[in-house]
């Protein structure tokens, strides 16, 4: 019985293997802020560079609906003054989730897209046309923008909104098994670390919360320092993909190579970056990079020095004064009499 | 699962049509489209990334991109481009093999993501003529389970067209009986009706596809039509002006499947049905929706003349748009028990071909699975494999979420667990692959036997590989011999002649 | 269907809730505002708070508590009707229950939305010895299967839930069996371990008596060398309603508060005494760290709760620097054994202080004794120390919204309209005051549950 009920069985156990094709969402956050594209355009001594990184991103969608009937996507603009959504259509009362297939005809009499093709896939161009159209006024009103004050990049509003739609969407489609992934796409500068702090409480979070609804986050970086410490440890930590690119020839190529990697297959695809990923933290007084520092209890500030007045300079509560004794202690005591309390200070 | 079987019986038809036929195909971007979706996914990544290149890649680099974990996808990836010609072998000089994408596909499919030059391809779409989608979808349902009533025999069953009856016999999916010419359902009919709507839809396709080309017609205008079909909008007229002779002639006969609707024969103008949409997508949603068109129409019916502000309004309070369940969803217990929400006339009937109903409520039946009615299906020529997957794509959302979760945390116990997505019961699994099995004790395969082998070294070769890409059925390492299937025989001959004769 | 009442009980509690319920059943159909819905909600919870010995369980209690024992009719809490689940549930004309459900949903998810907010100075660096009853009691079958293969699988959830939120902090685990306490699972940071400890445990069967005091001075002993800038934390599980125990646990209790041991029980059955007192006495007084449970998911959410890091007890302070190392990830090419497990791996981390190489973080090199973490792992506990506001649910005033799409996942606010007045019921916004924007709340849920972030405030381009 057994040897004729083996190969049955067995059949079945392969037959499940195959994993049943899922659906997606992709949901894009891309930075627009005119300030960064003019200096890399500035840089590259070419204009409009984000011109064409938003020609691959459309094809980059249309693949992405290429690639399963049910595909869905989102792109978030974050511009310099807030963030946007320019896929699927803010304001319109069209219900997003059904975007499937009975998508209204609100937007037919816009006469500015006409570079999209009248005859293209329905769906693409119900994606294209909005995109478009939505980046036109988005770029009409950055125009009025241009000396408003701007402290910090507003990437991470874009990223914690597409997570917020992720979760919505998955919550909605629950019965579609949807798998998701958030890309990202920025464009480096130079001076970008100062930036880079006032994003790094709410760029971890994103991160918490991306593990947790497994949603993997790729970033595609234009230009400037190949590095990105947060937007690196994004990627390492939601097991998605961190692509640097110094001009933005040739971008669709990386697109659809690099990019798209659906969820479905990130268990069977070496994903192209391997590189290490630098997990130190920078010093709260100094600045430096540090490897072996103190930390505040109380704020889990990092610290690199034994900070004057034994006072914790960013949440003010003092220290125990024992404690700081004994860390000030220098620990080079090989003589037997003094060994105990060496040992006592590590612990 | 049955979505897998749909793809590989289309892509089965593809991948017989002659070269000249596939290139001719291959001109339309709708249809390039359509055929990449019904490739692997693995396989659509690799186009991807060769469309926009224009180079050759070697082989062995796309097999490196692949982790140890996924050879057999990639085999499979592989084998189902070279065998639809998307690929063009070549070696190059230092004689490794290169691939390249085919010429004609690579423009089409580029076109068609780009919105290039796409000819139409995607229909024309007369502006200010739609159409209730309620209408299609009555149409459409109505249309399409009169073919399914009638399989079942429900008393009350319209006859469908004589087209349909006729492409029903020929497909061997129903039979008139000699002495009162009257329908009956055949082994594979039975089989037929427990298959996705998209599945059952293309195999009168795909029969309908042989029948025409005895007709005379031309299969690549009845496949590009079908594909096109399927990338249309619902809801949104489409004109008839472009389409070729063979094309209008179709338009008929679509009409009779319910995959679209026209207000008359002579009309100018056609729409889509969310049947048609259903051609080209797997998606279980779409598909059941559509199979359980008639019966959300009559909800709709009932919503409408109660209010409807408060029942959006509760669903919308509770976030539970996209989440309704869906027509037909089964429960089923380790103790057998069968629920189906359903209160359609063919859910049920096709329900009773395995089951033991035992009560039905406002809007739901339930019923036994028992021996006798297990076997009454296996004998009716349905196969227990064929049960379980029907099972299985119906199972109620919330049996697929705990199914979701028991595995999730299993694998986050053990990440090295083998074990697959459970939906079902595994005792009704178990048990039911045990009847049949009750039925066959002896299985029959197609394949080649190898024997006789010179060295152990050379067996131990050929049957690892035979094992690796999963075709080896049977081994007998004392004897030395092995055993592989009909389809896996090319592949490791081929290693067998590479491998031996280095030697 | 008016609600089932006995007439032979006509006292205060009564009335309350008839009226409670009447009030409920006109939120349905032309009432104004939630306000109604949600004072529901919160006399249910004082109920239950005040009932909690009116537990599944009549049994006899010990006599000390008698005075919280009482029921709000005067009499014992369990002389008052037993409410039923299904005596909730309200059917209206058309037996429609979907309004109901989704109260109830909506309700869930407000209460769930509302956590604490108050920035606290919270002991990040916890150290909590988990305690489980693992006596005969255990074996009841009032949680399903039984309550202990229940109570391990929480644990076990918790310890993943603990660990997610506390990273740099570490657990023991001890059990109750036979009158003894034994400690299965050493004080470590490595979950894992743990959870393998508790797989074992679960095929253990119950046995024999609990002993309260030495598992509290197991506890201590393991909770002395832990220095002052952790938090010391003993969270219990307790089944029975008694305790075995050799000596006077009073005295056990007196060094737990000298110690600044915070204890913590979760009760099974019915409250018990000492466990009350044991809580109040090691909490300045507090009592709320003694809770019963009321069903399974009660139960979860009790362990929940103990998954957020107490807030900082002026009395307890131990404000300090800790050392500790941010190693480097390495990669290679050949495996390497690591000094935590002795396996072979590849790559890993290298501790900065004495390079070498362990296998996971967060850890504590076994070779310097210096704690290694990944400065992600600092980063998770941040969202304790600065929790984000609540949003307010905006009035429904005029219907003049400013948006009809909620702000980060672009839902159309539903439009909630009474059938009869044409009136608006809710809003549906929830607004942060930051920054103005408004939320669903599916939105509000997960922006405070899991994101932490507000998706306006981030997307400010000013500080």
């Amino acid at each position: 019985m057994d040897a004729i009920a083996d190969p049955n069985f067995k059949h079945q156990g392969n037959k499940l293997n195959a994993v049943e094709e899922s659906p997606s969402l992709l949901t894009v956050v891309i930075d627009i802020t005119p300030q960064l594209w003019t200096e890399f355009d500035g840089k590259k001594g070419k204009k409009g560079n984000i011109l064409d990184v938003l020609k691959a991103l459309i094809v980059f969608l249309n693949a992405h609906l290429a690639f399963n009937i049910s595909n869905q996507v989102a792109v978030i603009a974050a511009h310099s003054q807030g963030i946007k959504y320019l896929y699927p259509k803010s304001g319109s009362n069209s219900n997003a989730s059904e975007l499937d297939d009975d998508h209204n005809d609100h937007y037919e009499t816009n006469t500015d897209k006409f570079i999209i093709s009248k005859n293209m896939y329905r769906r693409f161009r119900n994606v294209d046309e909005t995109l478009v159209e939505e980046l036109y006024t988005l770029f009409k009103e950055e125009k009025k923008n241009v000396g408003k004050l701007t402290q910090k990049s507003t990437l991470a509003g874009g990223m914690s909104a597409a997570l917020a739609y992720t979760d919505r969407v998955t919550r909605e489609m629950e019965t579609m098994s949807l798998k998701s992934r958030i890309m990202v796409i920025t464009c480096g500068s130079e001076k970008n670390n100062r930036e880079e702090i006032f994003q790094y409480i709410p760029i971890m979070n994103c991160i918490f919360s991306a593990t947790k609804i497994k949603c993997p986050i790729d970033v595609v970086k234009v230009g400037g320092s190949k590095e990105s410490t947060f937007l690196q440890q994004t990627t390492d930590a939601t097991n998605g993909i961190y692509l640097h690119v110094t001009s933005t020839n040739g971008l669709l190529q990386y697109f659809s190579i690099a990019m798209f990697i659906d969820p479905s297959l990130r268990q069977i695809i070496v994903k192209p970056n391997k590189g290490s990923v630098d997990f130190r933290t920078s010093c709260y007084v100094t600045g430096r990079v540090v490897a072996v520092g103190y930390i505040c209890s109380v704020c889990l500030c990092v610290l690199s020095i034994i900070p004057p007045g034994n006072k914790c300079p960013a949440c003010d509560s003092e220290f125990d004064e024992r404690v700081i004794a004994k860390l000030k202690k220098k620990p080079v005591v090989p003589r037997l009499a003094k060994k105990k309390s060496s040992g006592h200070i590590s612990k | 699962m049955s979505s897998d079987l749909l793809k590989h019986s289309v892509n089965q038809y593809l991948e017989e049509l002659p070269q000249p036929v596939q290139t001719r195909l291959y001109e339309s971007p709708a249809t390039c489209l359509a055929i990449y979706r019904l490739l692997p996914e693995l396989a659509k990544y690799f186009m991807m990334s060769m469309v926009f290149n224009e180079n050759f890649i070697l082989l062995r680099d796309l097999d490196r991109w692949v982790k140890p974990n996924g050879k057999i996808q990639f085999q499979e990836a592989i084998k189902s481009l070279k065998s639809l010609h998307l690929i063009i072998p070549k070696k190059n000089d230092t004689g490794a093999l290169m691939i390249g994408l085919n010429p004609t596909f690579r423009e089409s499919f580029k076109n068609a993501l780009t919105g290039g030059e796409v000819r139409n391809s995607f229909g024309i779409v007369i502006e200010n003529n739609s159409i209730s989608m309620d209408i299609l979808n009555e149409y459409s349902s109505s249309k399409w389970e009169t073919i399914l009533h009638f399989m079942v025999g429900t008393p009350i069953a319209k006859i469908p067209s004589a087209n349909v009856l006729n492409l029903l016999k020929s497909s061997g999916l129903m039979e008139e009986t000699e002495t009162t010419a009257e329908f009956k359902i055949t082994n594979e009919g039975f089989q037929f009706l427990l298959q996705e709507a998209n599945a059952q839809i293309w195999t009168l396709l795909l029969q309908y596809l042989k029948m025409a080309e005895s007709f005379q017609m031309d299969p690549v205008d009845i496949l590009n039509f079908i594909f096109m079909l399927g990338s249309l909008e619902v809801g949104k007229a489409y004109s008839t002006k472009e389409l070729s002779d063979t094309q209008k002639n179709m338009l008929k006969d679509m009409r009779d499947y319910g995959l679209i609707f026209q207000k008359n024969s002579e009309a100018s103008v056609f729409y889509p049905t969310n049947l048609s949409i259903v051609l080209t997508s797997d998606n279980k949603n779409a598909v059941r929706s559509a199979a359980g068109a008639l019966d959300s129409v009559v909800q709709k019916n009932k919503d409408d003349s109660g209010n409807v502000d408060a029942n959006t309004m509760l669903n919308d309070e509770v976030g539970l748009q996209g989440q309704k369940t869906p027509e037909g969803a089964v429960i089923v217990e380790t103790n057998f028990k069968l629920y189906s929400y359903s209160n359609s006339p063919l859910q049920i009937a096709i329900l009773s071909l395995f089951l033991h109903l035992k009560t039905r409520f406002a809007n739901m039946v339930t019923g036994q699975i028992t021996r006798e009615s297990i076997r009454t299906a296996l004998t009716n020529g349905i196969t227990a494999e064929q049960i379980i997957a029907y099972l299985e794509t119906h199972a109620h959302p919330q049996m697929r979420r705990l199914a979701e979760e028991n595995l999730m945390k299993k694998l986050e116990l053990d990440p090295n667990s083998k074990d697959t997505l459970q939906i079902l019961p595994p005792t009704v699994v178990d048990q039911i692959r045990l009847w049949q099995l009750e039925l066959d004790r002896v299985i029959c395969y197609d394949g080649s036997l190898y024997s006789d082998f010179e060295s152990s070294t050379e067996y131990n070769l050929l049957s690892k590989y035979a094992q690796d890409i999963g075709v080896l059925l049977w081994r007998d390492d004392k004897k030395r011999k092995f055993f592989v299937s009909k389809e896996g025989n090319s592949q490791v001959l081929d290693y067998a002649k590479r491998k031996l004769n280095k030697k | 269907m008016a609600p089932k009442i006995s007439d032979s009980e006509s006292d205060a509690d009564d009335v309350i809730q008839i009226s409670n319920r009447r009030q409920r059943k006109q939120v349905h159909f032309d009432a104004n505002s939630k306000e109604p819905k949600k004072d529901k909600h919160v006399d249910e919870k004082d109920n239950h708070d005040n009932k909690v010995s009116k537990n599944k369980k009549k049994k006899k209690k010990k006599p000390q508590g008698n005075e919280n024992l009482q029921g709000a009719n005067g009499g014992y809490a369990w002389e008052d009707e037993i409410k039923r689940s299904w005596d909730l549930v309200t059917v209206d004309e058309e037996a429609d229950m979907t309004s109901l459900v989704a109260s109830l949903i909506d309700a869930r998810k407000k209460r769930a939305a509302k956590r604490n907010v108050t920035p606290y100075q919270r002991g990040i660096i916890r150290t909590l010895i988990l305690t489980l009853d693992c006596s005969e009691s255990m074996t009841e079958k009032d949680l399903r299967p039984n309550r202990h293969a229940m109570m391990i699988q929480y644990s076990i959830d918790f310890i993943h839930e603990f660990f997610d939120q506390n990273p740099i902090s570490q657990v023991g685990i001890v059990i109750m069996r036979n009158g003894l306490a034994q400690l299965v699972s050493q004080v470590s940071g490595n979950p894992q371990d743990h959870i393998d400890v508790l797989k074992k445990i679960r095929k253990q069967e119950p046995k024999g008596n609990p002993s309260l005091q030495n598992a509290l001075e197991m506890a201590r002993g393991l909770l002395l060398p832990i220095p002052s800038h952790c938090t010391r934390e003993v969270l219990i599980i307790f089944g029975s309603l008694s305790s075995t125990d050799p000596s006077d646990i009073h005295q056990t209790i007196a060094s737990l508060v000298d110690e600044r041991i915070r204890c913590k029980v979760i009760g099974l059955s019915a409250q018990v005494a000492i466990c009350k007192e044991l809580c109040k006495q090691t909490n300045y007084g507090d009592e709320s760290f003694y809770k019963i449970l009321l069903d399974e998911t009660h139960f979860k959410e009790l362990f929940d709760e103990a998954v957020i890091p107490l807030p900082v007890n002026r009395i307890n302070k131990g404000f300090t620097l800790v050392k500790m190392g941010f190693p480097t990830r390495v990669y290679e090419d050949t495996p390497t054994f690591c000094s935590c497990h002795s396996r072979l791996v590849y790559g890993g981390y290298f501790c900065p202080n004495c390079h070498n190489k362990v296998c996971s973080l967060p850890t504590v090199c076994p070779c310097c004794d210096l704690m290694l973490i990944l400065s992600t792992h600092l980063a998770r506990s941040y969202h304790h120390l600065m929790p984000l506001k609540t949003f307010n649910e905006v009035p429904v005033e005029n219907e003049n919204f400013p948006t009809d799409n909620c702000f980060s996942c672009q839902k159309t606010f539903p439009v909630l309209k009474n059938n009869k007045t044409g009136k608006l019921l809710t809003s549906s916004r929830y607004r942060c005051s930051d920054c103005s924007q408004d939320y669903c709340i599916d939105c509000d849920v997960f922006i405070h549950e899991i994101l932490h972030n507000c998706p306006g405030c981030e997307s400010k381009p000013t500080i």
